[in-house]
């Protein structure tokens, strides 16, 4: 459909085109009121949830740019699959694109389904290998049960659906989420695990880390969106991940305080920041900031206090050897 | 010593929900979830040292009112400390809400005169901005003000402007439980003395369980904080804590480092919690620690000396 396309409007295009085709690029789709916008609003504009109630539909694409300059693009939802074709989609699809589709699980999933059918046809037919993430959205209304009834009956229609059309079942991967929790932050980091180069280094690097100083859990969070780039391989628990967005909340606000009484004395910005919070139950938690834009957070089930510096001495080490094989090609690896 | 807090006001005037984002920590949007009050909800906060608020949340029905300054007055108003009365700005019967103010203020003068009478004016997130600031909340102040001040008997009422939806309820209940802390003077040349001892650049005392700002001490010169600085840090610790008892693990004590400025958020008293800011690359963290229990010690027998 998209050949229709008379061939000057293609080059009046504004959006990226064709040269940079192996960009990493995530595209948000779903029918509409899916909570595409929402979603992205409470990530990249750090939007209160309840205000997101009161969007107006998309009715043009919107560009987020997130860390490793992984462009973020909200479709607008529309109402029949035909108006993608409005959409050259082959602008967007290219080797390292994958895409989000949000289903609204309180929603009639009958419709959506269809819509993510044809989405798919349209999809594969373009770019074969292109991977979907499958966000079961909304699932905060829906107690323990339901959600599971949902989850399960979902993906096995959409994977007979696949098997019917002949498409790879691995390209789909589903998540459960919500803009009312942290489930939202932790689905998106998962996508995003695909784009960011090097991510196993990264999470090996972030392993050893822990082996060697006797860490529960290290993440590597990317302070802007709450966003984690890489994990050490022990088993994940999200409640922890919940707490460590929690705790870039808080060092946020905390900072936030004394950053503007630090430039009225020297005018400077702040830099490396660390920090120790104690908890109950001899649990700690460190924090290391690698650069402007990303921290380490650890989950430490030991008093630290005794040898904080080794600790310190560490991070800092393993702090390099992250900016080393990340090399961000943006600015966040300035310092 | 047990403080008897009276807080009235017509009903949906927001009293209940003032009470839970306090000391219960609920979030603003939280309080749709709250019914109305029925009779009179008692409670009993431990607050600084050994003082303990009792608070009476009346409801505000018409019935409820009426008995209040009939059949219960004694029983309501003897040995009241505080009179805080919630005004709704969006109220559809003023006069009547002036009406049972001057009731109540009437009864209170009778028994129990030394009392103190807060009037918090609530919900000014309601009140519409227009182009010609005839509504505006100094306006709206201004107004309660010349309407209250001659019903208020031989009382001094102070005003706040509140809402749930910013710092200014947080702002207001500081202030009302500052004035209500009987050795305040004392605790805060004391925390000032602390501040120059350890050469911290601020050093802010929190109560513990709601985090309303005690006192706070700085250095000379130094710019004043922003009217919302405070409550952001409450409300953040306040979260946080929520996200902490989520593991299982209660927060315990915070410090934050970052070239020359660090910053300790350390338990105080039994009731407070201390928060350090330091601005001084020499002094290392383990001093500040040592000096924050030391001081801890001091500040427990302060509390002591007052009772006995």
């Amino acid at each position: 459909m998209y050949q229709d396309q008379p061939e000057e409007q293609l080059q009046e295009e504004n959006y990226h085109s064709i040269d940079n085709d192996t960009k990493p690029k995530i595209l948000l789709m779903g029918p509409p009121r899916s909570g595409k916008s929402s979603i992205l609003m409470v990530i990249f504009e750090k939007r209160d949830q309840l205000e997101t109630v009161y969007l107006q539909p998309t009715t043009d694409i919107v560009e987020y740019t997130m860390y490793g300059g992984i462009e973020v693009y909200d479709l607008p939802g529309i109402s029949y699959e035909h108006d993608y074709q409005f959409i050259d989609l082959n602008l967007f699809l290219g080797e390292n694109t994958v895409i989000v589709f949000v289903i609204d699980t309180q929603d009639d999933i009958q419709k959506s389904l269809h819509y993510l059918y044809s989405s798919m046809d349209l999809i594969f037919s373009i770019q074969p290998n292109t991977q979907f993430n499958i966000f079961l959205h909304k699932i905060d209304g829906l107690s323990e049960e339901l959600r599971q009834d949902i989850n399960q009956e979902i993906q096995h229609r959409i994977f007979s659906h696949m098997d019917y059309e002949g498409y790879d079942n691995s390209l789909v991967q589903f998540y459960l989420t919500s803009i009312y929790n942290k489930s939202i932050y932790e689905a998106m980091s998962r996508v995003s695990h695909k784009l960011v180069p090097n991510v196993s280094t990264l999470e090996n690097i972030l392993t050893s880390f822990c082996y060697k100083s006797n860490l529960d859990k290290a993440y590597l969070f990317d302070m802007d969106s709450k966003l984690f780039i890489a994990t050490d391989s022990f088993p994940f628990a999200s409640q922890y991940h919940q707490f460590c967005c929690s705790t870039i909340g808080l060092m946020e606000d905390l900072t936030t305080m004394y950053s503007e009484y630090q430039l009225n004395q020297s005018g400077e910005v702040f830099s490396h920041q660390v920090a120790t919070i104690h908890l109950d139950a001899n649990y700690s938690i460190f924090t290391f900031q690698v650069n402007k834009r990303l921290m380490l957070i650890c989950m430490v089930r030991d008093n630290i206090s005794k040898n904080l510096s080794l600790l310190e001495f560490n991070a800092k080490k393993v702090s390099l050897s992250l900016k080393k094989v990340l090399n961000f090609p943006d600015s966040s690896t300035k310092d | 010593m047990k403080k008897k807090l009276l807080l009235m006001g017509q009903s949906g005037a927001g009293k209940t929900s003032m009470r839970a984002i306090i000391f219960s920590n609920y979030g603003a949007a939280e309080t749709r979830r709250l019914g109305a009050t029925m009779e009179i909800e008692h409670s009993s906060i431990p607050f600084i040292g050994d003082l303990h608020l009792n608070i009476w949340d009346c409801g505000g029905q018409r019935r409820f009112m009426n008995n209040y300054i009939t059949d219960q007055k004694e029983h309501l108003f003897k040995d009241a400390e505080v009179l805080i009365y919630v005004f709704d700005v969006e109220t559809r019967d003023q006069a009547a809400e002036f009406k049972y103010y001057e009731d109540c203020v009437k009864l209170l003068s009778q028994f129990s005169p030394t009392a103190k009478v807060f009037c918090l004016i609530h919900k000014i997130d309601l009140i519409k901005q227009d182009s010609r600031k005839t509504s505006s909340v100094p306006n709206v102040l201004a107004n309660y003000k010349k309407t209250l001040g001659p019903l208020s008997q031989h009382f001094t009422p102070v005003f706040y402007t509140t809402s749930i939806w910013s710092y200014t309820l947080y702002q207001a209940w500081s202030d009302i439980a500052y004035k209500l802390i009987p050795n305040i003077t004392m605790i805060e040349n004391q925390l000032k003395q602390f501040r120059q001892l350890c050469g911290a650049s601020r050093v802010v005392m929190f109560e513990k369980s709601t985090f309303l700002v005690v006192s706070h001490t700085q250095e000379h010169g130094k710019p004043n904080p922003e009217d919302d600085v405070f409550v952001r840090i409450s409300e953040t610790v306040k979260t946080y804590r929520q996200a902490c008892s989520k593991i299982r693990a209660p927060l315990v004590a915070i410090n934050i480092r970052n070239g020359p400025f660090s910053m300790f958020l350390e338990p105080f008293t039994e009731t407070t919690y201390v928060l350090v800011v330091m601005n001084d690359p020499d002094v290392e963290a383990a001093v500040v620690k040592l000096n924050i229990s030391s001081a801890r010690i001091h500040f427990v027998n302060l509390a002591d000396i007052q009772h006995t």
